[in-house]
């Protein structure tokens, strides 16, 4: 799954209100610009500190590749609302409460996500020195952070609704675009600056995305 | 062929007024303003043409409307039906009494009115078929690509920064035509400049992310030059790159 960071979505404003039985309590993102992943990293990590059970999310690829998440607990049940426009369309979730449950999955995919038809392919994400002129090659060594950029490789292949959904969240996103995505074999999120997205077809119905990103991204 | 494709239609452009009788030219909008003169009445001329921008199809439901309403907005007795038939891929300006149309313009070249118009006729059938649409043998439109600028920097120090300007996508098509839609019909330039709709097969719902079968609205931004394919050069292919707003 591939997480930007979407222009509309206000995560300070957004606001989760959960209730476990005994202990009502609204959640807010820490920043106005976030992705989705990251800002259910920060829910999980409120709910497991103001309630009683520990909190975990998940999400699956809905039918128009989007990521459509899930929240859960591993002790009792709790109710769940978004509160607000930008809660419901930032989480997906639609408006009102939902009944006590362990686990809750939400109605639509959450903004910004992008869960095309393959996994992502996250590779090279390493540092690596420019060349030419003051590139400082030679100078610096490979590998040394703070003097090179991480260039990592990100692939994907999917369908036509895939790329349709991936332009519709690109033309969402803010400015400067950022992403999170989740590298497999090592089970991290990166954060990842995107630039442009090439799209090539594969056979007749698939289409292969590999994109122009960049580590440490501001 | 299916009402919904595969098709390509041009939109005109119009800023009305809506018409009447006693306009003058200097009111005409070229290729959306259409005149009867009926024979009852020789000295009348009535126009008609939409307020708005129209696709090819509805201008010619609101030219029918405009002509047969009331006088002095409509004509002076007749009602009129306009219709497309996409089997003989011709337009048909029907009356209730006798008549002439009256093109100016480029509007006979977008309805296909080919021949001379004199004398008097409750049917007017185009003698080739109209440059604002085609029926297509086959048309792939690939989904849109976002196309906004984007301004990936790394910097030395190890940070990145993608800046992206611009809200717009693109749709990048083939489309394939037939010997029955001429080479002249295709070099009029109304299906490869300004706003088309481009409708894929059979779907008469609008292209979305999640519905990219749908039909396609959008301004021609780029087109090559027809291509002859086919064995015997039976059918003509034709590239355009059509932007959207995302």
């Amino acid at each position: 799954m591939l997480a930007l960071q979407p222009r509309a979505v206000d995560w300070t404003t957004a606001e989760v209100e959960i209730f476990d039985g005994v202990t009502l309590a609204q959640f807010y993102g820490s920043s106005a610009r976030m992705d989705a992943a990251a800002v259910l990293d920060e829910l999980v990590a409120w709910a497991t500190s103001t309630f009683v059970g520990t909190f975990s999310w998940g999400w699956e690829r809905n039918a128009v590749g989007g990521a459509v998440v899930t929240l859960s607990t591993d002790s009792g049940t709790f109710t769940l609302e978004a509160t607000n426009a930008d809660a419901q369309s930032g989480y997906g979730l639609s408006a009102g409460v939902k009944a006590a449950a362990a686990s809750h999955t939400f109605d639509s995919a959450a903004a910004g996500t992008w869960a095309p038809t393959s996994p992502l392919g996250v590779s090279a994400n390493i540092r690596q020195l420019g060349d030419g002129d003051a590139c400082g090659n030679g100078a610096v060594r490979p590998g040394v952070p703070g003097a090179a950029a991480n260039s990592p490789r990100v692939t994907a292949v999917g369908t036509a609704i895939d790329a349709g959904r991936l332009t519709e969240q690109l033309a969402a996103a803010s400015s400067p675009r950022r992403c999170r995505v989740y590298q497999l074999h090592t089970g991290l999120w990166l954060e990842l600056a995107v630039g442009k997205v090439n799209r090539s077809p594969v056979g007749l119905l698939l289409y292969r995305f590999t994109f122009d990103a960049a580590g440490d991204a501001i | 062929m299916a009402s919904n494709g595969p098709r390509i239609m041009a939109y005109a452009y119009s800023e009305g007024p809506v018409g009447g009788q006693g306009l003058s030219a200097a009111d005409i909008t070229a290729n959306s303003t259409l005149a009867v003169v009926e024979q009852a009445t020789p000295g009348t001329t009535t126009y008609a043409r939409p307020l708005v921008p129209e696709l090819f199809e509805t201008q010619l439901a609101t030219w029918a409307a405009s002509l047969s309403a009331a006088p002095p907005q409509g004509a002076p007795a007749g009602t009129y039906t306009i219709t497309y038939d996409e089997t003989t891929q011709r337009v048909t300006i029907a009356g209730s009494v006798l008549f002439a149309p009256v093109m100016v313009g480029n509007l006979a070249k977008w309805l296909g009115f080919t021949q001379s118009l004199v004398g008097w006729d409750t049917s007017w059938t185009g003698e080739s078929a109209p440059a604002a649409i085609a029926e297509l043998a086959g048309v792939t439109v690939e989904p849109a690509t976002d196309a906004a600028r984007v301004d990936l920097t790394s910097y030395r120090h190890g940070r990145s920064i993608a800046v992206a300007w611009g809200n717009h996508g693109t749709h990048r098509a083939r489309l394939v035509f037939t010997r029955s839609t001429t080479l002249a019909q295709i070099k009029a330039g109304f299906l490869t400049t300004g706003r088309v709709r481009l409708w894929q097969c059979g779907d008469a719902t609008a292209y979305s992310a999640s519905n990219p079968g749908g039909y396609v609205d959008g301004y021609v931004v780029a087109a090559n030059e027809p291509t002859e394919s086919g064995d015997i050069g039976e059918l003509w292919t034709l590239d355009l790159v059509v932007g959207v707003a995302l």
